[in-house]
């Protein structure tokens, strides 16, 4: 076995990926040594998932080049990748749920006996690679019946089992306990000790300071760092990820924050980690939320909004009580809800500009009895074309043929025509280009002047920075604090977000 | 990262039935081509042996052949069958003889079989 | 604001601005995505050639009043399509609503032995009422357990054939063939509307049309329709955006139900008798005619026009071939690859180029 720290294991070299209109990879490069723990880390949307991607043939890189060894390769799938030693372990885990243990551990290479599979060799050969890594699992249980943390060993077992010289964690302690984490980095470090190189991505920062040897810090798909852990101290790397400056991206902010409108308390999910959420917002104000990704900030507005179920929790607006029980109702109510994914919850790709515009306030065109006004449609879309300054050819155009900003622009206008007095926004900016981004953060600011409450969900901390008059950070499902925009930054909230996480 | 399973409904972008196929254009154009000759090939074959059979039941009487015609044929007349006790009372497009198939006026326009009509005989 | 509206070139132009290798792709496409109606247009050349009279104005007419036949049946079927579902106990709705009326209509009633002719207005209310119930369990069971389409009306389709067998065996019928409606029901069914040269256009025409109009009208000016449409195009969306999908999807389902129950009205009437194989395999002509007339099953696309081209090109090459006395057998395999063609050339359309 290899235990030279100097061997390069894997050399990623000036990998660039596009797609259509956006460079997601530009140029990054990763090398990662023998008997190492090589973190890597970014913000979300850093392009840290679509390297990973790329090295395991889900995505076709349009530059670039890979070395395991020294020699030259480029997987079409995982599959291909796991053969010629390269592993990974999922954030999700996509295993034969219904199966036992050891089917999943040999899916697709099952050892043999003559022409039949040999469950006996199967057991034996399972149980010698759990040996190794002091794992207490039954080859023969179902994987269901396990919780989390013992689908994860068997994934590493696996792993094992093809021999693996690279294997990637991604965000591997995010649904372990604390003794299930010692036990990981256990392992991690025996992984180490043979002489395997780990990619070890994760946004918590005391994680990566523990286990890694060495840190790549990437930005917006580009390369940013590479450093020996022990040279970078926790604000370095903050500092290092975040990167961006301030500078006048933002329109002036003139709205000035009235009496309190909407109150929430002890809002808590049924399905999801969400626990007992309270804050307060102002008429014209925009109040930001802040978080890593899974830190409960999409959940804090659609469980608000009614489409996702609460355990517990109030809303008042304007002190009187409000139930919200479906979005229809939240209309109803003076609500509007931007959702994060536009793709899956916003737009009606092949419905007409026109549809996308009016779908939520056809009641206010109902002029013969049931009988729906086409001209009255029509005008109030082409008032919020004229209005938003929407680039499309028509109203007839099917919105899925025009660009991110101009669809976000469209969806707006839906629920603009709806007359709310509080407007939920998930990542209003996500996927959209400068330009466009100004044009929201404008309206945004204007809808506050006019004296309506936005909450606004953004992954992108200048922006909230800059747009925010408050800003509740959250982490694990629960508020971690309260942040005045202006007297802040980004390293207290980043602090802030990794406080329960 | 967790996965949320409280929302209601299933995973569903706007492709419809179509949103698990993964399937490249070049493949769909061969299918597509291939269909279109499988059709042609069979229509053609229906063309080339084309023809309507025309049974007759004769509901217990003596045998009578069936017919092969095209469309807008008249029925031949066949011969009358026999049937001991009973007259013979023409052919009928029903079971239940409801409908009489009027040989000189009525045109075959699909296959079909004909049903005879039994009248007893009376001393 | 005009100088922000992007000029769309037309097709032609838009053809010359394009590369040689781009050019040859886009007509490719074209061919492509137009085969259906292409190979549709050949055949009907095919058959006018060999049999002149298939172009005749009695037959031209003929092929009208069985496109009008068939018409509500796929604006039903065309419902669920548009939803991104589908419906597969269609037909057996029809036979079930066309026994319903005929047994409300006999002369001589031997299901409900003593029962007089019933006026047609409780007749077609029947029928709408049985049609409205079936439409219900089939969106019921659609929209709050998230069932496939595929099942739940796989599942109500041999229901409904178990309910029409059972209605078949009432009083001393015992499941033969119901004949012998009253004169009034077919009269007014079958009734002369008016006549071109010496075939009659039949008053069913007329509903049918009727129908299609007020389908139109629910699917274009309504709530209803701009709702269907959302839930079909994206569901996620649609819940997001205020729609109520549960109940979308069951008035979708329950619509449908009465569309074919009208079908099985007029088809009882039509053919003037009915048994157990009436209505059978309908909702494969309806599926077929639909995805010919561009009622797409990515869900949320599709007109009651495209429909009614659907239906009528189903119903010419039918007909045409009937006038070359094909075996009637073969033209079950030919709809078949119909419907698979028509899927693969709309799932073309939509197919994102990698």
């Amino acid at each position: 076995m290899e235990m030279n720290n100097e061997t390069v294991l894997l050399r990623m070299e000036g990998i660039t990926k596009e797609f259509p209109g956006v460079k997601a990879l530009d140029g990054v490069n990763l090398t990662v040594k023998a008997g190492t723990v090589h973190a890597l880390m970014g913000e979300n949307g850093a392009g840290k998932s679509t390297l990973m991607k790329c090295l395991f043939g889900v995505y076709q890189k349009n530059a670039g080049r890979i070395f395991l060894e020294g020699k030259e390769v480029n997987f079409k799938n995982s599959k291909e990748a796991l053969e010629n030693g390269v592993a990974m372990v999922h954030q999700e885990l996509n295993q034969a749920l219904k199966r036992n243990v050891m089917d999943n551990m040999w899916l697709g290479r099952f050892p043999m006996t003559g022409p039949f599979t040999s469950e006996k060799k199967m057991y034996d050969a399972t149980m010698e690679v759990f040996e190794e890594l002091g794992v207490k699992v039954n080859p023969k249980t179902i994987m269901s019946t396990m919780p989390v943390s013992q689908r994860q060993m068997v994934e590493i077992a696996k792993a094992v089992s093809y021999k693996s010289k690279v294997i990637v964690f991604d965000e591997p302690t995010s649904s372990l306990t604390e003794e299930e984490v010692e036990h990981l980095f256990k392992i991690i470090n025996m992984l180490r000790d043979r002489g395997c190189g780990i990619i070890y991505i994760s946004h918590k920062m005391a994680e990566i300071k523990r286990i890694s040897d060495e840190i790549t810090i990437m930005r917006d798909g580009k390369w940013i760092a590479t450093e020996k852990s022990a040279d970078l101290s926790m604000n370095d790397i903050i500092r290092l990820m975040v990167g961006r400056e301030l500078t006048n991206q933002f329109p002036p902010k003139t709205n000035v924050p009235g009496d309190v409108y909407l109150k929430v308390e002890n809002l808590s999910g049924m399905y999801n980690h969400l626990r007992d959420v309270s804050f307060e917002a102002r008429r014209g104000e925009v109040l930001g939320i802040a978080g890593l990704d899974s830190s409960g900030r999409t959940e804090t507005l659609e469980s608000i909004f009614g489409i996702r179920t609460r355990k517990s929790g109030k809303i008042f607006l304007d002190g009187k009580p409000c139930r919200n029980r479906n979005s229809g109702e939240s209309i109803k109510n003076g609500f509007a809800m931007l959702t994060e994914e536009r793709r899956a919850t916003g737009i009606f790709g092949v419905r007409s500009i026109r549809d996308n515009t009016v779908i939520s306030s056809l009641h206010r065109h109902k002029k013969y009895g049931p009988l729906l006004s086409e001209k009255s449609q029509r005008e109030d879309t082409q008032r919020y074309i004229d209005a938003m300054r929407t680039k499309t050819p028509s109203q007839e155009t099917q919105i899925r043929s025009l660009s991110g900003g101009n669809q976000q622009k469209v969806i707006i206008g839906r629920w603009l025509l709806t007359e709310p007095e509080v407007l939920l926004l998930d990542e209003p900016t996500r996927g959209i280009d400068v330009g466009a981004k100004y044009e929201i953060y404008q309206l945004i600011l204007n809808l506050a002047n006019e004296g309506k409450t936005v909450i606004m969900v953004s992954s992108e901390m200048p922006e909230l920075l800059g747009v925010c008059d408050r800003i509740l950070v959250m982490s694990g499902g629960r508020l971690a604090g309260e942040v005045d925009a202006k007297n802040t930054t980004q390293e207290e909230i980043m602090t802030l977000a990794a406080k329960f996480a | 990262m967790e996965q949320d399973t409280s929302r209601k409904e299933p995973q569903s972008s706007f492709r419809g039935l179509y949103r698990h196929v993964k399937i490249s254009v070049k493949t769909l154009d061969k299918i597509i081509i291939g269909g279109i000759l499988a059709i042609v090939l069979i229509l053609l074959y229906g063309v080339s042996n084309n023809g309507y059979t025309i049974t007759f039941d004769s509901n217990g009487g003596t045998d009578v052949p069936a017919q092969e015609l095209m469309y807008g044929d008249l029925v031949v007349e066949p011969e009358p069958p026999t049937r001991e006790g009973y007259t013979f009372s023409g052919w009928f497009k029903d079971e239940n003889c409801l409908y009489e198939w009027n040989m000189e006026e009525y045109q075959v326009a699909e296959p079909m079989t004909l049903y005879a009509l039994w009248i007893p005989e009376t001393e | 604001m005009s100088d922000l509206k992007v000029k769309k070139p037309s097709k032609i132009e838009e053809m010359k601005a394009m590369s040689k290798k781009d050019r040859n792709r886009a007509i490719g496409d074209l061919l492509m995505n137009n085969a259906m109606f292409i190979i549709i247009g050949i055949a009907v050349i095919f058959i006018w050639i060999q049999e002149p009279k298939f172009l005749s104005m009695a037959s031209i007419v003929n092929i009208v009043n069985l496109t009008m036949a068939k018409l509500p049946i796929a604006l039903g079927v065309g419902g669920c399509i548009i939803l991104a579902g589908t419906d597969i106990s269609a037909g057996r709705q029809v036979g079930l609503a066309a026994a319903i009326a005929a047994g409300l209509q006999l002369t001589t009633n031997k299901l409900f032995p003593g029962l007089q002719v019933m006026p047609i207005p409780v007749a077609i209310a029947a029928v709408l009422v049985v049609g409205c119930i079936i439409g219900f369990v089939n969106g019921f069971c659609m929209a709050r357990f998230k069932l496939h389409p595929f099942i739940v009306t796989l599942s109500t389709q041999l229901i409904v054939y178990g309910c029409l067998l059972m209605f078949m065996q009432l009083g001393t019928n015992s499941g033969q063939t119901l004949s012998g409606m009253s004169e009034a029901y077919r009269e007014f069914v079958t009734g002369t509307l008016f006549k071109v040269g010496k075939t009659a256009v039949p008053n069913y025409v007329l509903y049918s049309a009727i129908i299609a109009v007020v389908v139109w009208t629910i699917w274009n000016k309504t709530t209803f329709g701009k709702n269907m449409y959302a839930v079909g195009s994206n569901e996620e969306a649609a819940n997001v955006s205020g729609v109520n999908v549960e109940k979308t999807i069951i008035m979708v389902f329950m619509m449908a139900g009465m569309l074919y129950a009208l079908t099985g009205f007029f088809d009882a009437a039509r053919i003037a008798s009915v048994n157990a194989t009436t209505g059978l395999n309908y909702e494969a002509d309806a599926i077929a005619a639909c995805v010919i007339g561009g009622i797409s099953f990515v869900g949320g696309i599709g007109k009651v026009s495209g429909a009614i081209i659907g239906v009528l090109l189903l119903q010419v090459i039918f007909v045409g071939l009937n006038f070359l006395s094909v075996d009637p057998n073969l033209l079950y395999i030919v709809k078949g690859l119909i419907i698979l063609v028509a899927c693969s050339i709309d799932m073309r359309k939509y197919l994102v180029r990698k």
